[in-house]
């Protein structure tokens, strides 16, 4: 589902000119509409749902205090996504964590991961916490900013122009990138047995 | 495996799946899925990939965290921050009658107003012309870093003075933070001299009396309360008492708080002298082309540089320490898991961009180039750069492999334009594995 478009009139209007006034509590709508889908994208980027939880706070907060200088020239949560990510890649720098093929691997060994099983629906509930934390890890292995984009496109359902406006690169570079990005996670996910080749 | 052998068109393929082509691309790719089995393969492969994506099941936020998110705005977010009014326990009546006041427009806005006019007199006073360049700088720094909504105007800095809570940050550690003041300064006596800065935060909050004398200059205004003021100086002699008492202890609390950031301070000078890391680090993903005739032919074999195999960790230096660490520990991991060599280089940044200049030739067999600076401890002696400012200017440029041969890359340009000659850039040489040789022709 992509963003709308920012040429649109947006239902997040009111409640930014609400909250830009000093009403938190209209804040407090915008959070709750888009925490979820924050917190997904965050999950997915950091691999860790407790920093992510700890950023998705923290990117509201700046948010709130930035919300002055919110142009509106893009939805909103592309610009609150903008302010998450730009801390979480921070944050990622700083600890400077890239998951090698090798602990990947040896993730997997431990992990015990569920063979796909025909009969078995693929129901999201039904997805082992073990693979799931396998996919992260998968993730783990990409570069920050082939990640970045996976999990734009893929987790946010941004199209190739919102991720070039969030990211600052050119829609060509977006499409290389995003397809350098999926042979590796491909790569990574069969070495580990989670995908098939 | 066809994921290993990219082609130059295989991202129409990805792009395929995602909608994204033009119609002439659209039917470019179909006509190739048509003939070319092994492109129906990686679009199989990538379809696949997707729904193992999409199985994931969506993050969902504890049913708190709305109100976590709230509550962080109305208690962590400082008046000063607030988009337009002043909101939160400063605005609120105990009465209930509601409403906000913003500063200067009542009488405790006044009150508070004089506070922090006062304190600000005292603060600067204090400070070198240098110190005080140096924190304009730092409140600017982490205003465009977004950690601040914006540089903390002097008239507002007060507000957390001498307030309840030692664990908050007050305005005086936020306007010096990281600055040497003058050892002998004798902040007691020279502060005494200054009016009303001693004001308790708690004093002046909504639900209980404020002082009158709090608020020297206060335009009466039709909003005054004629009656609050007879009954404030009805007791003037003891709110004069409890006046000075807090004066007493708000400086020594601005006389503590020096004391912590001067401490502060000299240890910074102490470890920013000690270091001796590179300005840059880079890391360079080579095919085994151009590892051979880009690295080891133009680079070692002429001397330029030498990789350092093993980098030693003395521990003098633990940051310096542990960069090193995880070079070493990033550069072992990759070699291991590509079989191919790895290695860690200092040179500099002329040499450097050299290097990158040979690769151009030769672009097609360069993976990507990631340069990112790197954080040295603060000299407050110098003024501070912005991290985000380093990164934007500096930060993921990379050379696209299809980058035009005959232009300099976006990564030369930057590293000659922008740094230094004469700056260390610490570089890890990393090769592809060698299964992907017979492909590089089409990188």
């Amino acid at each position: 589902m992509p963003n709308q478009s920012p040429h649109a009139l947006s239902p997040d209007d009111s409640l930014i000119d609400a909250a830009a006034g000093g009403d938190a509590a209209a804040f407090g709508q915008l959070v709750q509409r888009y925490q979820d889908r924050l917190l997904t994208s965050l999950t997915r980027f950091t691999g860790s749902r407790e920093q992510a939880e700890d950023i998705a706070q923290e990117a509201f907060v700046q948010a709130y205090r930035k919300l002055d200088q919110f142009r509106r020239d893009a939805s909103f949560y592309t610009w609150l996504h903008r302010i998450a990510h730009n801390r979480a890649m921070s944050a990622g720098r700083k600890k400077r964590e890239r998951v090698s093929i090798e602990s990947l691997r040896a993730a997997a060994g431990g992990a015990e991961v569920a063979e796909p099983q025909t009969d078995q629906l693929p129901e999201a509930a039904m997805i082992a916490d073990e693979q799931i934390a396998l996919v992260h890890r998968a993730l783990a292995t990409l570069a920050e900013d082939y990640r970045k984009i996976l999990v734009l496109r893929e987790f946010d359902n941004m199209d190739y122009q919102q991720i070039a406006e969030v990211t600052g690169i050119a829609i060509g570079t977006v499409r290389s990138r995003l397809f350098r990005a999926r042979m590796q996670l491909k790569e990574a996910l069969v070495s580990v047995g989670a995908c098939q080749s | 495996m066809p994921s290993s052998h990219p082609q130059p068109d295989d991202r129409l393929l990805s792009a395929y799946l995602d909608g994204e082509l033009t119609d002439g691309e659209r039917a470019q790719v179909e006509q190739r899925l048509a003939q070319d089995a092994e492109a129906r393969q990686t679009v199989e492969q990538l379809r696949q990939l997707r729904t193992t994506l999409a199985d994931l099941p969506p993050e969902k936020a504890n049913a708190d965290f709305t109100a976590r998110v709230v509550q962080q705005i109305q208690a962590a977010v400082p008046a000063s921050s607030q988009p337009v009014a002043v909101a939160g326990r400063i605005g609120e009546e105990p009465s209930g009658a509601g409403g906000q006041f913003t500063i200067g427009r009542s009488r405790r806005g006044w009150a508070w107003a004089a506070m922090a006019i006062a304190a600000s007199v005292l603060l600067m006073a204090f400070l070198p012309q240098e110190s005080r360049e140096v924190a304009k700088q730092q409140d600017q720094a982490a205003f465009d870093e977004g950690e601040v909504a914006a540089p903390i105007p002097v008239s507002k800095a007060p507000l957390e003075i001498g307030a309840a809570d030692p664990a908050s940050p007050s305005a005086a550690e936020m306007m010096t933070d990281g600055v040497a003041l003058p050892p002998s300064a004798d902040l007691s006596k020279e502060a005494s001299a200054l009016p009303s800065v001693g004001a308790d935060a708690d004093e002046l909050s909504v639900d209980q009396p404020t002082s009158d004398l709090l608020a020297p200059a206060a335009p009466p205004g039709p909003e005054a309360d004629s009656g609050f003021a007879m009954q404030s100086r009805s007791a003037s002699a003891e709110q004069m008492a409890t006046q000075q008492a807090n004066r007493r202890r708000d400086q020594s609390q601005l006389i503590q708080q020096y004391k912590m950031l001067q401490d502060r301070s000299a240890r910074s000078r102490q470890s920013s002298t000690k270091d001796e890391a590179s300005d840059l680090v880079v890391n360079v993903i080579l095919t085994p082309a151009a590892y051979r005739e880009a690295w080891v032919d133009n680079i070692l074999t002429k001397q330029v540089c030498q990789p350092t195999q093993q980098v030693t960790v003395n521990g003098a230096d633990k940051q310096k320490a542990d960069r090193e660490t995880a070079f070493t520990e990033a550069a072992t991991a990759r070699s291991t898991r590509q079989q191919q060599p790895s290695q860690v280089v200092d040179l500099q940044a002329d040499q450097f961009a050299e290097f990158l200049s040979t690769l151009q030739i030769n672009t097609l067999k360069c993976s990507s180039v990631e340069v990112e600076p790197v954080e040295k401890p603060v000299d407050l002696n110098q003024p501070q750069t912005n991290f985000w400012q380093n990164y934007n200017r500096l930060g993921n440029v990379k050379v696209a492999p299809t980058q035009n041969p005959t232009k300099p890359t976006r990564a030369t340009q930057k590293l000659t334009n922008e740094i230094k000659p004469t700056d260390r850039v610490r570089a890890l040489i990393v090769v592809e594995a060698e299964e992907k040789q017979g492909n590089t022709g089409h990188r």
